[in-house]
């Protein structure tokens, strides 16, 4: 209960930076920080893997490693320039693969596993380059980011983690196929566009 | 010592106070996204709740999961969801289906009359009425998915509102446990039944 406390905190806490994200408000690292809060894809991707790891009774600090890996690797591409890419459709695949997944409650074997999460991370990196001129302001930026796309899957997977009752799988799996029916909604709409 | 494991509706309740809060917090985190209008989150959770005939079918569903008891109960959340987005999904890719407003209607008119009359089919064949069903409701609702939305909010809404609604039917159909919570139900069912009717008669003329 304790680690569900948490997440909920965790989450209260940067839903109230990202209310009060006005210019000049605490920095870019703050910026940065709420950036996979308030951007709808990225935390629709950051939930569907909270959930799906915190549902593995197995693997669950290797498929964590290997995202926050995966969004290192992506913030560092961005850092370094990388062009445009299609990394909200890999990541709107990515929210689909982890909500359907979830919602199957079946254990998650790491020979998919590990793909999808350094997949999404890499993508979540690359789509989020900072919006700013100067250097240090955009290390910070990025800093901020990766601090928060790493933080939200871990608190939410480590507070599912506790979740043992029948009814409260079940909850689980309801939200994994909400986030799994919003992700086709969305490749549909992005197929049409 | 083991505790006694809690009744389905302490269950169901449970489920359906984490579904309130979720459904509390979320348009919090869509308005922190600065430019979202109506065709946000807050669009999506209104699009489905301003279709009485929308309204009164996932209600049945609800119902009817309700009435069928365990599995029904616990498979119907959450395969629903997925195969009415496999609808929205054809909606908006504007794949043909005919007669989707009479096919909204005809599912009002069967669902609310499956409760009504206490139907208690194979799970399969309730499984395939409803998931057809869905693919009608679904297809209207991205079919018309307004322009300039913004797609992952407004889905995110949308899911979270049908799945709602299809919470509240199950919530008010676990009242069947009792003599007269079942008749309560069976009553609703019946209501649900003539308004599809109505539907049906207004998406014919």
């Amino acid at each position: 209960m304790m680690a569900l406390r948490l997440a909920i905190l965790l989450l209260t806490t940067m839903v109230s930076s990202a209310l009060a994200h006005a210019p000049g408000f605490g920095g870019r690292f703050t910026g940065g920080l709420v950036h996979p809060v308030v951007v709808p894809a990225h935390l629709l991707a950051l939930i569907g893997v909270g959930l799906l790891v915190g549902q593995q009774a197995e693997g669950r600090a290797a498929f964590l490693t290997i995202f926050g890996l995966g969004v290192a690797a992506g913030l560092l591409a961005i850092a370094w320039a990388a062009g445009p890419s299609s990394a909200k459709l890999v990541l709107t695949t990515a929210a689909l693969a982890a909500g359907a997944w979830t919602a199957s409650a079946r254990p998650l074997p790491p020979v998919l596993g590990w793909p999808l999460m350094s997949v999404t991370g890499a993508a979540i990196g690359l789509d989020s380059p900072p919006e700013t001129a100067s250097l240090r302001e955009a290390n910070h930026m990025l800093i901020g980011t990766g601090l928060a796309a790493t933080a939200i899957p871990t608190a939410l997977a480590a507070a599912i983690a506790h979740l043992n009752r029948d009814w409260q799988r079940l909850a689980l799996r309801i939200a994994g196929s909400w986030i799994a029916a919003a992700a086709i909604l969305v490749l549909a709409l992005a197929l049409a566009a | 010592m083991s505790a006694s494991p809690p009744s389905v509706s302490l269950r169901c309740l449970r489920i359906f106070g984490l579904v309130g809060i979720c459904t509390c917090g979320m348009p919090t985190w869509a308005l922190a996204h600065t430019g979202q209008g109506m065709g946000g989150f807050a669009g999506g959770l209104a699009h489905p709740l301003f279709g009485a005939d929308h309204v009164a079918a996932m209600v049945a569903v609800g119902l009817w999961g309700a009435f069928l008891g365990p599995p029904a109960i616990y498979q119907l959340p959450v395969v629903f969801p997925l195969v009415m987005a496999f609808g929205g999904a054809l909606g908006i890719l504007w794949v043909p289906l005919p007669h989707v407003e009479i096919g909204i209607a005809v599912s009002a008119v069967v669902l609310g009359a499956m409760v009504a009359l206490a139907a208690r089919p194979h799970l399969a064949v309730a499984a395939a009425l409803v998931g057809a069903f869905a693919i009608f409701h679904g297809h209207a609702h991205g079919a018309e998915l307004p322009a300039g939305a913004d797609p992952v909010a407004y889905s995110l809404g949308f899911v979270v509102a049908t799945g709602a609604l299809h919470l509240a039917g199950i919530a008010f159909g676990l009242l069947a446990r009792w003599p007269a919570g079942r008749l309560a139900v069976r009553t609703a069912g019946g209501a649900i039944a003539v308004a599809g009717l109505v539907f049906l008669h207004a998406s014919m003329t």
